[in-house]
């Protein structure tokens, strides 16, 4: 799905939140919204996902407008925090999510057995999630918003807290979701992250600083590390 | 909308902490208040001076009655120094009654008081009390029963769904939820009915308990009182959603109990709303707990049927949509569609 982000701005109490925001997130790509916090982040994620309407300017998803419900069963969500019931079992979250979605029994089935053994959680799923670890709880929000077989994926700080052996794992499953057809949007403030992803772009005080290609970006930043050219950009 | 509601029932089944709470909390305070609204059997302490023999025998079966032998001089300082509710004395030709304070016990004086004083008056005054509804229970908990039952039931339903949707917009589940194709209607309707049942629950135990246990009087249908209960559980849990739309967390919420239940009590029947001044009684067509708790009272008390509480009903019934879809409007803050 191909996201059109064209002159977005908003306000929070007379504070410019985000200021004439334009983006194109291309179909079947993995796009990095990179930022410290409070850049704007997910009030931009917040907007694209029609919880707030901005002040100026509009988006479209695959051509039609937001907001639009119809649109809204094609993407899955992965809020910053894990979003998750902790006095239900990791099953029950999930079954909650695709019902919402209206999967039905045996499609929810398949969906939330293909995830679980992906994220090594098959075993786990009768558990409650307050029983859970912390990284173990970020796996089941990620594949949470998974569970309805989305287009398009978008995920807010998916890998914050995560150990590095699980963030490797949570990256190849982007990955090989990215092959099968699907774009995913993530918003992270790590600069490692970025470099994961096919296109970045740099938000700063509520403006996109750059938007390119990672190789075309690694290429500009020449004997700069990626960080260091960000921030260069961001003076200017 | 039906995940929703099986997603709460799950919820609260796997939370048998909040489980035992909803259900066995309501209990334990009318136990409690069936207990403290009892009648202990005290007999107010009374002191006496030159008092007709007539009237300190009749006021002796009602109170502990002291004969003195000369006049008090500090009444004030007699009666706290030693513990005695009263002091009747005869002062010239007239019988004088000093009270420590305005309360039940002294009231219970007055009372005993007022009856001896037909027998040594002229016949007229001989006059004969009689209740169209009374109950000969000694406890009060029986004469405020429908009181009492609406106040707790909106109380502890709005805590729990107010807790509840703040707890819901804390963890992002509600921002989550709000990100999927439902409509805003069936998320507040999902909610209203997960909550309601479970309340609806809750305070047809609370019912059968007082009936059944407390042996409460409900001269009227048991099921209509259940009726009037579940009607109310489903408005404390709109109105417990709507604050909690506007509460950021927790301790805002909390914050949210007195400005809203405490009103409740004022319009409940525990104070005479007909005695309330500057037109401020007309306030109780906003608050649930008048429809409910007179509505009660028509059943427990006055033993009528379904068309005497159609009005009640009817009103807490518009209290209900107009909350709903206030709460559908506020939810709007969190999704535009």
């Amino acid at each position: 799905m191909k996201i059109s982000i064209n002159h977005i701005s908003k306000s929070f109490q007379k504070t410019a939140v985000l200021q004439d925001i334009s983006l194109e997130v291309a179909d079947k790509s993995i796009h990095c919204l990179l930022g410290s916090s409070g850049s704007g982040k997910t009030t931009l994620l917040r907007i694209l996902m029609g919880a707030l309407t901005p002040d100026a300017g509009s988006v479209s998803i695959d051509a039609v407008k937001v907001p639009d419900k119809a649109l809204l069963s094609r993407i899955g969500f992965m809020p910053q925090q894990d979003g998750l019931y902790a006095q239900l079992s990791i099953e029950d979250n999930l079954k909650f999510f695709a019902g919402i979605y209206g999967l039905d029994h045996t499609t929810f089935l398949k969906s939330s057995n293909e995830l679980l053994e992906i994220v090594n959680l098959y075993d786990e799923r009768k558990k409650i999630v307050a029983n859970c670890s912390g990284g173990m709880k970020k796996r089941v929000s990620l594949i949470c918003a998974f569970i309805h077989q989305p287009d398009l994926i978008i995920l807010d700080e998916p890998t914050v807290g995560i150990d590095p052996l699980l963030r490797k794992q949570i990256w190849d499953y982007l990955h090989a979701q990215k092959e099968t057809g699907k774009t995913i949007l993530i918003t992270t403030h790590v600069m490692d992250e970025a470099e994961k992803c096919d296109y970045a772009s740099f938000l700063r005080n509520g403006k996109i600083i750059i938007t390119d290609t990672i190789p075309h970006l690694v290429e500009n930043a020449k004997n700069d590390s990626l960080e260091s050219y960000f921030f260069l950009k961001g003076e200017h | 909308m039906p995940h929703i509601m099986i997603r709460i029932f799950r919820q609260m089944f796997h939370d048998k902490r909040s489980l035992a709470l909803l259900l066995i909390a309501p209990l334990f305070v009318l136990t409690l208040l069936y207990f403290i609204l009892g009648d202990s059997g005290y007999k107010p302490k009374i002191a006496v001076y030159k008092v007709p023999e007539q009237i300190s025998e009749s006021l002796a079966k009602t109170c502990t009655i002291k004969t003195l032998s000369k006049p008090l001089s500090h009444k004030n300082l007699f009666l706290k120094s030693n513990h005695y509710d009263g002091y009747i004395y005869l002062n010239k030709n007239n019988l004088s009654v000093y009270l420590l304070e305005k309360n039940e016990t002294t009231a219970k004086v007055l009372t005993s008081f007022s009856s001896p004083q037909k027998n040594v008056s002229s016949k007229a005054a001989d006059y004969h009390v009689s209740y169209a509804y009374s109950s000969d229970s000694t406890n009060k908990l029986n004469s405020y029963g429908f009181v009492f039952l609406g106040i707790l039931s909106f109380f502890f339903v709005f805590i729990l769904s107010g807790i509840a949707f703040v707890s819901e917009k804390n963890t992002q589940t509600l921002e989550r939820m709000l990100m999927s194709p439902l409509s805003r209607l069936s998320v507040i309707l999902g909610y209203t009915l997960g909550y309601g049942v479970l309340c609806m629950l809750q305070s047809s135990i609370m019912i059968l308990f007082c009936a059944y246990v407390l042996h409460l009087t409900f001269r009227g249908s048991i099921l209509l009182c259940m009726l009037i209960m579940t009607f109310m559980s489903f408005a404390s849990v709109e109105t417990g959603m709507l604050l909690s739309l506007f509460a950021d967390n927790d301790f805002q919420m909390i914050q949210f109990i007195p400005i809203i239940v405490i009103p409740q009590i004022f319009f409940s029947g525990l104070i005479s709303i007909d005695s309330i001044p500057f037109h401020l009684g007309n306030l109780k067509y906003i608050t649930p707990a008048y429809y409910a708790c007179f509505a009660l009272k028509h059943v427990m008390v006055y033993q009528d049927g379904f068309s005497a509480i159609l009005p009640y009903l009817s009103g807490l019934f518009c209290y209900i949509v107009v909350f709903y879809f206030l709460n559908v409007l506020a939810l709007k803050k969190y999704r535009i569609l």
